[in-house]
C-alpha cells in the first residue's frame, strides 16, 4: 500500500491541482519510477470511473439547465411568436382589407363605367329613333297632305310603310323610355328638404297665387301646381310663379316637369336659389331615374365645399 | 438570478472547486449552450448527440482549464466549443449513420475509429462496473473530490460530525476499496489499464 502523502499527491496530479512545478517533477518521477508510474494509472483509472459516474450526473445537470433555459427560451418564443402570429394575422387581414377594398372599388368603377356606356347607348339610341321618328313623321305628313288624286298605289303603300316603321319606333322609344325610367322618387322625397312654410299665405284669399299658397302651405301641391299654372305669365305674381312652382311639382311628384322648371329658377336668380335649384334637380333626376344627369349635378354640388345640401350629394352617391 | 461570470472568473471558480465550481459551469452552460448546440445541428447533429458531446467534452475541458500552465488564447467559449465540436465529430466519423460517407480511401481511418468506438464502450462498461463495486457513499464522495470540494465542504456536504479529518478517511477508504477491487481481480485491471492506456 502507497503511503498516504504520495497518494494525495497522485491525486492532486490527476484531478489537476498540482502546480506546475510539482507536476514535472512527478511526471519525471513516473518516467524513470514503473511502480510510481502503476500507482497512478492504477488511481487514473479509480478516478476515472468516479469521473464516468461525475460526467453522467453533470449529463443530468446540463439537462436540468438546458430545460431551465429551453422553457425560458421557449416560452419567450410563444410570446415571440404569439406576437409575430399576431402581427402575421393583422397583416394578412389588413392587406385582404386593402385588396377587397380597391378589388370592390374596381368592380364599382368597371360597374359604373358599363352602366354609363349602357345609358350613353340608350340615349344615342333614343336620339336616333326619335330623329328617326321626326323624318318618317314629317315624310309621312308630307304624303298625307298630297291630294287623293296624286296618290297612287305605290304612294299609298309607301305611306302604310312608313306608318308601320313609325309604330315600330314609338314601341321602341316606349321601351327604351320604359327603361330609361328607374328613377327612386321616394329616395328622393325622403332626401328632399321639407317644404319651408310661406308666410302671409292667409293674405288676398281671392287671388289665385294666395290660393296657390296656400294650398302648397297645406301640402296639396298638386292643387298648388295648377293653381300657379292658371297665373298669366305677364302678371306680376309671375316672379312668385317662378320661385314656388318648381317646389311644388317637386312635392306633387311631378319631376320631369319640375328640372325646367328649376333650371328657370336657377337662371332667374342664382344667387339665392343656385344651391336649392341644384339639389331639387338632382332630386328630379334621382327621381326620374336620369342617373346620368343625377351623376352630372352630384358633381356640380360635391365641387362645392360649401354647398348647404352637400350631405344629400354624398347620401345619394350609391344610389345614382 | 443567474451569478454571471467572466472568463478568468470561470477558471478561478473551476480552480476553486465545490459550489464555485457548480455555479461557474451553470453560467457557462446555460450562456453558451445555444452555439454549441445550434453549431452541431446545423452540421447535421442531433441535440441528442450535441449534449452526448457536451457530456464527454466537458471533464477534458475543465481539466485542462484547472491547470496552471493553461493559456487561454480566445474566449473559454471558443475553446469548449471546440472541444465539444472535436468530441461530436470524433464520435461521429465511427457511427454507422454515416458510413455512407466513407469512401474507400477512408475505409481504414473508419475502421480504426470504429475501433475505438468498441474500445471506449468497453472501457466505459468495465470503469462503470468497477465503480459500481465501491457503494454509492464512496461514490458521492468520491464524486465531490472530482468536483473539487475541500474536505471541509466534504464533510460538510456529506454531514460528517468529526469534520474534515473524517472526510479525509472516508475518502482513504473509498479508494482503497476501489484499488483493492482491482488488485483482487487483476484480470479486469489490466484489461482496464490495456483500454485506458491503448
Amino acid at each position: 500500500m502507497v503511503d498516504e502523502e504520495l497518494h494525495d499527491q497522485i491525486e492532486r496530479y490527476l484531478l489537476g491541482n498540482m502546480p506546475d512545478e510539482e507536476r514535472i517533477r512527478l511526471e519525471t518521477g513516473m518516467a524513470t519510477d514503473k511502480r510510481l508510474a502503476e500507482q497512478v494509472a492504477l488511481q487514473q483509472l479509480a478516478l476515472a470511473g468516479i469521473q464516468r459516474l461525475e460526467a453522467r450526473e453533470m449529463r443530468k445537470k446540463f439537462e436540468a439547465w438546458d430545460k431551465e433555459v429551453g422553457d425560458i427560451t421557449n416560452s419567450g418564443n410563444r410570446v415571440h411568436y404569439s406576437w409575430l402570429r399576431a402581427t402575421f394575422v393583422l397583416t394578412g387581414l389588413l392587406v385582404f382589407g386593402i385588396f377587397m377594398h380597391f378589388n370592390q372599388l374596381q368592380k364599382k368603377h368597371r360597374e359604373h363605367l358599363r352602366e354609363l356606356e349602357t345609358i350613353a347607348t340608350r340615349d344615342s339610341l333614343i336620339a336616333l329613333l326619335q330623329k328617326d321618328f321626326r323624318e318618317l313623321s314629317f315624310s309621312l305628313d308630307s304624303l298625307s297632305h298630297l291630294k287623293n288624286s296624286e296618290k297612287d298605289s305605290s304612294l299609298n303603300a309607301k305611306m302604310i310603310q312608313l306608318r308601320n316603321q313609325l309604330e315600330q319606333r314609338d314601341r321602341i322609344l316606349r321601351e327604351l323610355e320604359r327603361q330609361r325610367n328607374t328613377g327612386k322618387p321616394q329616395m328622393a322625397m325622403r332626401l328632399a328638404p321639407p317644404p319651408v312654410r310661406l308666410r302671409g299665405a292667409g293674405e288676398n284669399t281671392g287671388t289665385d297665387i294666395a290660393k296657390a299658397r296656400k294650398a302648397y302651405n297645406e301640402g296639396k301641391f298638386t292643387q298648388a301646381v295648377r293653381l300657379f299654372q292658371l297665373i298669366p305669365a305677364a302678371a306680376p305674381e309671375q316672379a312668385q310663379v317662378t320661385q314656388l312652382l318648381p317646389y311644388a311639382l317637386f312635392y306633387a311628384g311631378m319631376y320631369d316637369e319640375a328640372v325646367p322648371a328649376f333650371i328657370k329658377l336657377w337662371e332667374s336668380d342664382p344667387a339665392n336659389e343656385a344651391m336649392n335649384a341644384q339639389v331639387f334637380l338632382l332630386l328630379c333626376y334621382l327621381a326620374n331615374g336620369d342617373k346620368y344627369e343625377a351623376r352630372l349635378m352630384r358633381m356640380i354640388i360635391i365641387q362645392q365645399e360649401d354647398h348647404k345640401y352637400l350631405n344629400i350629394a354624398v347620401a345619394v352617391r350609391d344610389s345614382i | 438570478m443567474l451569478k454571471t461570470y467572466t472568463d478568468t472568473q470561470i477558471i478561478e471558480a473551476f480552480r476553486q472547486g465545490g459550489h464555485h465550481r457548480n455555479s461557474a459551469w451553470e453560467f457557462a452552460f446555460k450562456t453558451w449552450k445555444g452555439r454549441i448546440i445550434g453549431k452541431i445541428l446545423r452540421s447535421g447533429g442531433t441535440r441528442e448527440e450535441a449534449m452526448d458531446a457536451i457530456q464527454e467534452a466537458h471533464i477534458h475541458f475543465e481539466n485542462r482549464v484547472k491547470r496552471d500552465d493553461f493559456v487561454l488564447e480566445h474566449s473559454l467559449f471558443s475553446y469548449f466549443n471546440t472541444c465539444v465540436y472535436r468530441a461530436w465529430t470524433s464520435a461521429r466519423k465511427a457511427d454507422k449513420s454515416v458510413l455512407s460517407e466513407v469512401t474507400s480511401e477512408k475505409l481504414s481511418d473508419f475502421a480504426s475509429e470504429v475501433e475505438k468506438k468498441i474500445i471506449k464502450g468497453e472501457l466505459a462498461r468495465l470503469l462503470d462496473e468497477t465503480v459500481a463495486r465501491i457503494g454509492p457513499r464512496c461514490q458521492s464522495i468520491l464524486r465531490l473530490l472530482i468536483q473539487g470540494f475541500s474536505m471541509r465542504e466534504i464533510a460538510e456536504e456529506m454531514g460528517f460530525a468529526g469534520g474534515e479529518q473524517v472526510a479525509k478517511n472516508e475518502k482513504k477508504k473509498c479508494m482503497e476499496r476501489y484499488e483493492k477491487y482491482l488488485d483482487e481481480n487483476p484480470a479486469i485491471k489490466e484489461q482496464l489499464k490495456n483500454l485506458f492506456h491503448g
